[in-house]
């Protein structure tokens, strides 16, 4: 028999906000990386170039590519004229989508959650700024 | 970290130890897995690790499915929904034996 599940104003804002910000985040994802792979938009690695090295570890694998180290977030921030960038900008907007989700959805949450929530947010920024802070491993 | 959400392991655990429904167990479990892979996302992104060529296409057909897979389940009655995980948690542990025996090279 299926259960009734009662579902709470919070969830609600939480869900409603990821979902909004899910589509944008894929929108700009795929749209951009599709002009990218048709070659529609140039990226910082050609398709190619991609192919030949992407089983190379990643400090190898941009050296080779684009001459250059991707460190941080400027290295995909800084360029964007290129269509891999956009999608880049695409992930990092779905990886911050909880952040915003859970900070709204603190607004309609009952106290002792509005702590919990809290705390979440803050390990979500501080994944953000870890980089920053203690290097990239 | 290593792209195991452990969902396998997190749905058992709420339906048939918590005795959350199924349906709620998988949506709460794909909930933590969304905000645990968020965290993750950003240490991949600063080092040059998340490549669009393989994203794109990946999140597309994962995106179709995952639409596909949120209306059947709500239509499907809750019995459906736990056997199907359990076939799909049987199927992907015979999986792994049978790869771990092979790189052992027992088969």
């Amino acid at each position: 028999m299926d259960q009734q599940v009662e579902i709470e104003p919070m969830a609600r804002v939480f869900s409603g906000t990821m979902q909004l910000m899910t589509w944008i985040g894929l929108t700009i994802l795929v749209v951009f990386g599709l002009l990218y792979i048709t070659g529609l938009m140039p990226g910082n690695v050609e398709l190619e170039d991609c192919i030949n090295h992407w089983g190379k570890p990643t400090s190898d694998f941009w050296q080779t590519t684009a001459g250059r180290k991707a460190n941080g977030y400027k290295w995909f921030l800084m360029h964007l004229n290129t269509g891999d960038s956009w999608s880049l900008v695409g992930v990092a907007l779905l990886a911050f989508s909880p952040v915003v989700s859970l900070l709204l959805a603190s607004f309609k949450a009952p106290r002792i959650f509005k702590l919990i929530l809290f705390v979440l947010c803050l390990e979500l920024i501080f994944a953000v700024i870890r980089p920053f802070i203690i290097g990239n491993n | 970290m290593f792209g195991v959400g452990a969902g396998w392991a997190s749905v058992p655990v709420l339906n048939l130890i918590m005795g959350v429904p199924i349906k709620v167990a998988a949506a709460t479990s794909m909930g933590i897995i969304t905000v645990n892979g968020a965290a993750a996302t950003w240490i991949y992104l600063a080092n040059g690790a998340i490549l669009p060529f393989i994203v794109v296409p990946s999140v597309i057909g994962v995106t179709i499915g995952a639409r596909i897979g949120a209306r059947v389940a709500h239509r499907a009655k809750p019995v459906y929904a736990k056997y199907l995980v359990l076939g799909v948690m049987l199927f992907a542990g015979a999986m792994n034996i049978y790869k771990g025996c092979s790189n052992l090279k027992l088969f």
